[in-house]
């Protein structure tokens, strides 16, 4: 009986396991294969098995720079949007208003329009002679404020994108914090910022962790703010892939970068799950 | 994007099969000419439409030639020429591409060589941009764009825009930073492939703080705004944003223009090369040309496709006419790889 029902599971996770490995697993290989390549521009990519591709980025510190820059950008915005994230969450989710779902489509609304329009409506804002610089010529004439293709630009850009995740995912779960659990330390005389430190965080811990790796993992990846908002000089991962792959047409290269980007963001989402699990068992 | 799929009905494949099979008894079908379907791959956007417009439908219908076309973006098509490089067969009759991509794959050894047998109109094609792998189709010089509400005194030569009244004010783009650095070494030395010597200036001028711009139309935002006031630009897109009401105008560098040609060539395994060949001489005839000269701004590459009217006005070059330099694409390839990394971290400034 057992025997026949594992074999049913067996035949009905089958095809998505098959999709999943297909789909998923088999370019993963393949481009794990080309990072080992060796690339020229005539012949495109040589078979070869080689850790060059690795090497030179590892080595370089122009590209473990651009490395840097990608993870203390993420690191930024992650810590941004927790920061302002957290508080929309929270009054969302223990709102009564008949608002409440107005509130929900405001936040959500953002998400319909992609991260190039959005990068694009950014440019309008803060580049020369967008309404920040106008608005600073006209207070003071003759001067100039254009925020554009610097860091905090792309920061900013990173952020609106983001922040509708995360606000997102910390209100599900605070909706499932019950709410009298809140009132009971407030019957039991524990001030608002107590209550918050030694009830509600340690119970949306998880939440947190899942927010932060989802907006970690986005911003690690941003590719069209970067490019548009930080111009030229301002160089992260992703542009700096797409460019070898598309643009040079190093393979090979670009493969290694996919990599180690890729492995880079792995180690640190594992690295804050295992953490926040630790801190949540002795919670 | 004009891409477009030819559907093929059963009937369709059944009267192809049965043609096939009649071939060999009908050797005056087997000889004739370029005819049947034709594969160009292609950039997409203005450029694919105006190939529709101005070669395919009325050149290449009449002559019972069906083009589809292949659109992409350019590294993506090559790659894709090069992994099919060992196939007898390819899917790919034209492939479009910039003069020095056209080189490489020369270099590979990918290209069909081309004559006026092949393509008569050849003999027409300006003697500098002339070779017999890759025709080129359309080219624009490289001026000097300009504001002309904030510049009274236009640059004359490229060691113009170090001097100290563009300080700060001249945008460079990143995508074609290559003939950047070559209309550099032009002004220096007098030789545009000379590019090491100029690495110093060039250096210079990044960190004095001028400006360099991902997106070819983030440019213009930028000359209107007075974040820059002047750079090196192709000429078509001084054109092109004059007609969207910049207020711009170029001028030429005395010491000669850099120019990008946008080439065609016939890969060795083309499927169909009898078509490709009629395909070169009908992007050469004069009123092809002519069409990509009004819509796009692009100068004609054939010496009979003369320009009239409003349009010669806006693209006529001035007199005594600019010297054009086409860049020596066996030495770009030797340094491109080395100026491409010189060029990202002189940019990164770590």
């Amino acid at each position: 009986m057992s025997q026949a029902r594992g074999l049913t599971a067996g035949l009905l996770i089958g095809p998505a396991t098959m999709i999943v490995l297909g789909a998923l697993v088999a370019p993963l290989a393949l481009l794990a294969r080309y990072s080992l390549n060796r690339y020229d521009r005539t012949n495109f990519m040589i078979e070869a098995f080689t850790p060059e591709n690795y090497l030179r980025f590892l080595y370089d510190p122009f590209y473990t720079g651009v490395l840097w820059t990608t993870l203390w950008i993420a690191l930024l915005t992650t810590a941004l949007c927790l920061l302002l994230g957290f508080p929309i969450a929270y009054r969302l989710a223990r709102s009564q208003s008949r608002w409440k779902s107005a509130g929900v489509l405001l936040v959500i609304l953002p998400l319909f329009i992609g991260s190039t329009v959005r990068a694009l409506g950014w440019m309008g804002m803060l580049g020369r002679g967008g309404l920040v610089d106008s608005a600073v010529a006209a207070a003071s004439p003759g001067s100039s404020f254009p925020l554009l293709y610097t860091p905090f630009a792309v920061v900013l850009g990173i952020l609106s994108i983001n922040l509708p995740y995360m606000v997102l995912t910390l209100q599900s779960v605070i909706e499932g914090i019950d709410a009298r659990v809140e009132e009971a330390a407030d019957s039991l005389g524990a001030d608002p910022s107590r209550r918050f430190l030694h009830v509600v965080l340690p119970l949306a811990l998880p939440g947190l962790a899942t927010g932060s790796v989802l907006v970690f993992i986005l911003a690690m990846n941003a590719y069209a703010t970067p490019l548009l908002l930080g111009g030229a000089r301002f160089q992260m991962m992703a542009p700096m892939l797409f460019r070898e792959y598309a643009v040079n047409n190093n393979w090979p290269f670009a493969a290694a970068i996919a990599f180690i980007l890729m492995v880079t963001t792995l180690t640190l989402t594992a690295a804050s799950s295992a953490f926040v699990q630790r801190r949540y068992k002795a919670a | 994007m004009t891409e477009r799929h030819t559907g093929a009905s059963r009937r369709h494949i059944l009267g192809l099969g049965a043609a096939a099979a009649a071939l060999p008894f009908m050797p005056h079908v087997a000889r004739a000419q370029a005819g049947g379907r034709l594969v160009v791959s292609t950039w997409g956007g203005d450029y694919a439409n105006l190939l529709g417009s101005n070669i395919d439908k009325p050149i290449l219908g009449p002559k019972n030639i069906e083009v589809t076309q292949d659109v992409g973006t350019e590294p993506a098509r090559i790659a894709k020429l090069i992994a099919q490089r060992r196939l007898p067969r390819g899917n790919v009759d034209i492939i479009c591409a910039q003069a020095p991509a056209s080189y490489d794959l020369n270099e590979a050894g990918l290209l069909e060589p081309l004559d006026e047998g092949k393509v008569p109109n050849m003999r027409h094609i300006l003697p500098e941009l002339r070779t017999n792998y890759a025709l080129p189709h359309i080219f624009s010089p490289q001026i000097f764009i300009y504001n002309t509400e904030r510049v009274q005194q236009p640059p004359t030569t490229f060691n113009d825009l170090m001097a100290d009244r563009f300080k700060g004010k001249v945008g460079i783009l990143d995508n074609s930073f290559i003939y950047v650095v070559m209309a550099a070494a032009l002004a220096k030395t007098g030789d545009a492939m000379n590019v090491q010597a100029v690495k110093p200036e060039l250096e210079k001028l990044i960190r004095d703080g001028n400006k360099t711009y991902t997106v070819t139309d983030a440019f213009a935002p930028a000359l209107r705004s007075g974040e820059i006031d002047v750079g090196p630009v192709w000429q078509a897109r001084t054109i092109f944003w004059q007609k969207a009401g910049v207020a711009v105008k170029s001028s030429f560098p005395t010491e000669g223009s850099v120019v990008y040609v946008s080439s065609m060539s016939v890969p060795k395994n083309a499927p169909n090369k009898a078509a490709a060949f009629a395909y070169l001489n009908a992007m050469l005839e004069p009123a092809a040309q002519r069409g990509f000269a009004d819509s796009m701004g692009y100068l004609p590459t054939s010496s009979e496709a003369t320009l009239e009217g409003e349009v010669a006005q806006r693209l006529a070059l001035p007199e005594p006419r600019p010297k054009l330099v086409a860049p020596d694409y066996a030495k770009l390839a030797a340094v491109r790889d080395e100026l491409n990394d010189w060029w990202r971290r002189l940019l990164d400034g770590r």
